[in-house]
C-alpha cells in the first residue's frame, strides 16, 4: 500500500525538479567547457573569448535557473494550448502513444539512411496508423499506400532529394 | 526601393509558375492553419521541405503564401468550429462562434477576411515604405551598434513574451548556449561537442525549429486529444451596414496598433491580438451596450487586423536589420539563409530584386486568400475535422524530411526529435519557447559583434550613441516587463 502511494508522488517530485535539473546540467556543462577553453588551451590559439563567452552564459543560466525554476515558483505555470478544453476527447493511453511517436521519429532517422525514404515512410505511417491511431489492418494499409504515393509525388515534383536506399535503381 | 523595383517585383510574381506556386502556398498554408494547434510557425516548419529546392525568390514567395494562408486558416476554424488553430485566433473563436450559432457564420468569416486583408495590404505598404529607410540607417551600424541592437532584441523578447523576465532571460541564454555548440569560428576550438563529430558541425536552426513547433505539437495533441465539432452552415457573406461600420473602425485601429507594436521585438501577433481585443472590449463597454461574448464584430475585426498587421511589421526589422521579432520570423530567417539570402540591410540593396518579389507576393497572397477563403470556407471546416490519427503520421514524415533536408544529415532528425521532446516539456512546465528560439538565432550574432567590438576597442561601446540608446532601451524593456509581471502577480494575489 505504502509503495503504491509513494511512487506517483516521487514521480511528481522528480517531474517538478526536472526542468531545473536539465537547465542546471546545461549550465554546468557550459561552465566546465568555458573553464577548459580558458585554462587548458594554449593562449596562442585565441580561445579565451570563446571560453569567456560560454562561461558567462553558463553562470547566468545557473543563476536564473536557481532563481526562477524552483518547483515552488513554477507551480501551476504550465500553459494550456489553444483548443484545450473539456470538449477535447482525452486519449486513453497518451504517454504510450507519445513514446511510440518518438520511437517512430527515431526509426525514421535510422530507416531513412538504410532502407530509403519510401520504405521509411511506409513503416512510420503504417505503425502510426495501426498502433497510435488504432485503425484496422486494411484501413491502415490503404491509408499508408495513399499517403506515401502523395509523399513520393510531392517530393519528386518539388525536387527534394532524399536517400533512395535499397530501392535505388 | 522605389516604385519601379516594386513593379519589377510584381512582374516576377505574375509569371504563371510563380503565381501557381503562390496559389499552392496559400492553399497548403490554409489547410495546415485550419488544423487545431497548428499556426503559421508550425505550417512553415512542416511545409518547409517542399520549398527547400525551389529558387530563392520562388521559395520565399511560397513561404510567404504559406505564412499568410496559415493565419487566415486559423480564424476560419475558430469561427466555424470554435477550434482556434493558434492563440491569436482565440478572439475570433470567442466572438465568431456565437455568430456562427446564430446562423451568421458567413458574415463573421467575411469580417475576419476583410480585416485581415486590409491589415495585410497596409502592413505590406509599411514594409515597402519603412524597410528601405531603416535598412539605410542600419548600414551605418558597426559591431558596437549591432551588439546593442541584439541585446535590446533579446531582452525585449525575454521580457515581453514570457511571464517572468528572469525566466525569459534564462531561456534566451539556454538557446544561446545551444547555438554555441560546434567549432569556434575564430580559434577553431571545439565547444560543447564532447568529442562528437556530429556536434562539431553545430546545431542547425531548421531541425531545432521543426522539433520545437512540429514534433512537439504532435506530442501535445497525442497527450490532450483533439476537440471534435460539427461544421456549421456558412450562409451569406454580406455584413449589415452597422456591422461593417463597427468592424471597419476596429480593423483600422487594430491595423495601426498592430503594425506599430509589431516593430518591437517580442511583440508577437498573439500579444497584439489580445491587446486589440481588450481595447475594443473596453471601448464598447465605455459606450454601453457591449455585445462582447455574444458575437461582437469589433472583437473579430480589431484582433484579426492586429494579428495580420503585427505579422507584417515583423518583416520590417527582419529585412532591414536582420533581427527577427519572434519565433515565426526566426524560422523565416532560417529559411532565407537556407535559400542563400542573408536578412539584413543588403536585402534592400544587393538582394533588392528578391525583396521586391517578396513584397509583391505579399500583396498577391492577400488577394488570393481573400478570393480563396470565403468560397472554400465549408471545405476548410471539413479539413479541420479530419481525424488527428490521419494527420499525425503526415506531420511526422514532413518533420523528418524537413529536418533531413536542411543539411542532408540523419543526425538532424535526431536533433529534431530531441527538440520536440524539449518543446513539449517546455510547454508542459510553462517555460517560454520564444526567448529560447531568439537566443538560439541571435546568440551567434551577439557573440560575433561582441568579439568584434572587443577586438576594435571596448571603449567604442561608450563612444557609440546608438549603442547607448539600445542599451538604455534594453534596460527599460527589462524594467517594464518586470513591473508588468509584478503587477500581474499582485492582481492574482489580491483576487485570491
Amino acid at each position: 500500500m505504502a509503495t503504491t502511494t509513494r511512487s506517483p508522488s516521487r514521480a511528481r517530485t522528480l517531474g517538478a525538479y526536472a526542468p531545473m535539473l536539465v537547465l542546471l546540467l546545461l549550465a554546468g556543462l557550459a561552465v566546465e567547457e568555458g573553464l577548459r577553453l580558458l585554462l587548458t588551451i594554449d593562449p596562442a590559439a585565441q580561445a579565451d573569448m570563446a571560453g569567456w563567452y560560454i562561461l558567462v552564459l553558463g553562470v547566468v543560466l545557473a543563476a536564473t535557473t536557481a532563481y526562477s525554476e524552483r518547483p515552488s515558483v513554477t507551480e501551476g505555470t504550465g500553459e494550456d494550448a489553444p483548443g484545450d478544453s473539456d470538449d477535447a476527447a482525452r486519449p486513453a493511453t497518451p504517454y504510450r502513444d507519445m513514446t511510440i511517436c518518438l520511437l517512430l521519429v527515431a526509426a525514421y532517422a535510422a530507416l531513412l539512411a538504410t532502407l530509403g525514404y519510401v520504405l521509411a515512410g511506409v513503416v512510420v505511417v503504417f505503425v502510426f496508423l495501426h498502433v497510435i491511431s488504432r485503425y484496422g489492418w486494411i484501413k491502415s494499409t490503404v491509408y499508408t499506400l495513399v499517403m506515401n504515393a502523395v509523399f513520393i509525388a510531392l517530393f519528386e515534383l518539388s525536387g527534394v532529394v532524399l536517400p533512395a536506399g535499397i530501392l535505388r535503381f | 526601393m522605389g516604385l519601379s523595383e516594386l513593379l519589377s517585383g510584381f512582374a516576377e510574381v505574375f509569371q504563371p509558375q510563380v503565381l501557381l506556386l503562390a496559389f499552392l502556398g496559400c492553399l497548403a498554408g490554409t489547410m495546415v492553419g485550419v488544423l487545431p494547434g497548428l499556426g503559421p510557425v508550425s505550417a512553415i516548419a512542416i511545409l518547409f521541405p517542399l520549398t527547400a529546392y525551389l529558387g530563392p525568390s520562388a521559395a520565399i514567395v511560397v513561404l510567404a503564401a504559406i505564412y499568410y494562408g496559415a493565419m487566415y486558416g486559423g480564424s476560419t476554424s475558430a469561427i466555424l468550429l470554435k477550434i482556434p488553430g493558434e492563440v491569436s485566433s482565440l478572439p475570433a473563436a470567442l466572438e465568431g462562434y456565437p455568430m456562427t450559432q446564430r446562423g451568421r457564420a458567413g458574415q463573421a468569416l467575411a469580417i475576419a477576411a476583410g480585416a485581415s486583408f486590409f491589415a495585410g495590404i497596409v502592413g505590406t505598404l509599411g514594409v515597402w515604405l519603412i524597410g528601405p529607410h531603416l535598412a539605410g540607417f542600419a548600414l551605418e551600424f558597426g559591431p558596437p551598434e549591432m551588439l546593442g541592437l541584439v541585446l535590446f532584441a533579446l531582452t525585449a523578447i525575454a521580457g515581453l513574451s514570457s511571464g517572468s523576465v528572469v525566466r525569459g532571460i534564462g531561456m534566451a541564454v539556454a538557446g544561446m548556449l545551444l547555438a554555441s555548440v560546434g567549432l569556434d569560428l575564430t580559434s577553431s576550438q571545439q565547444r560543447m561537442t564532447f568529442g562528437s563529430l556530429e556536434l562539431m558541425q553545430g546545431l542547425d536552426i531548421v531541425p531545432v525549429m521543426i522539433g520545437l513547433f512540429g514534433v512537439a505539437e504532435v506530442l501535445r495533441t497525442l497527450e490532450r486529444g483533439t476537440p471534435s465539432a460539427q461544421a456549421a452552415k456558412v450562409g451569406g457573406f454580406l455584413p449589415t451596414r452597422d456591422e461593417f461600420r463597427r468592424s471597419a473602425g476596429a480593423a483600422g485601429r487594430g491595423t495601426v496598433t498592430g503594425f506599430l507594436l509589431g516593430l518591437i521585438p517580442g511583440m508577437l501577433p498573439s500579444t497584439t491580438t489580445f491587446l486589440s481585443y481588450a481595447s475594443e472590449r473596453r471601448r464598447a463597454e465605455r459606450k454601453g451596450g457591449s455585445r462582447f461574448g455574444t458575437g461582437a464584430v469589433e472583437g473579430i475585426g480589431g484582433p484579426e487586423a492586429a494579428n495580420n498587421a503585427t505579422a507584417m511589421s515583423g518583416f520590417v526589422p527582419l529585412f532591414s536589420l536582420g533581427i527577427p521579432t519572434g519565433p515565426t520570423m526566426a524560422l523565416i530567417m532560417a529559411a532565407l539563409m537556407v535559400y542563400g539570402v542573408v536578412p539584413g540591410p543588403t536585402m534592400f540593396t544587393s538582394d533588392a530584386d528578391i525583396t521586391a518579389a517578396v513584397i509583391a507576393s505579399f500583396f498577391v497572397a492577400n488577394v488570393i486568400l481573400l478570393v480563396l477563403n470565403l468560397p472554400l470556407a465549408g471545405l476548410w471546416a471539413k479539413i479541420a475535422n479530419v481525424p488527428y490519427g490521419v494527420l499525425g503520421p503526415i506531420i511526422i514524415v514532413c518533420c523528418g524530411v524537413g529536418a533531413y533536408t536542411a543539411r542532408n544529415s540523419v543526425f538532424d532528425i535526431v536533433v529534431c526529435l530531441v527538440a520536440g521532446v524539449a518543446g513539449w516539456a517546455m510547454s508542459k512546465r510553462g517555460l517560454p519557447v520564444a526567448p529560447f528560439v531568439m537566443g538560439f538565432i541571435l546568440g551567434p550574432m551577439l557573440e560575433l559583434s561582441l568579439r568584434q567590438t572587443v577586438a576594435i576597442s571596448p571603449a567604442s561601446l561608450v563612444e557609440s550613441p546608438i549603442f547607448l540608446c539600445f542599451a538604455a532601451a534594453a534596460l527599460v524593456s527589462v524594467g517594464l516587463a518586470y513591473r508588468l509581471h509584478r503587477r500581474g502577480v499582485e492582481k492574482v494575489d489580491a483576487n485570491a
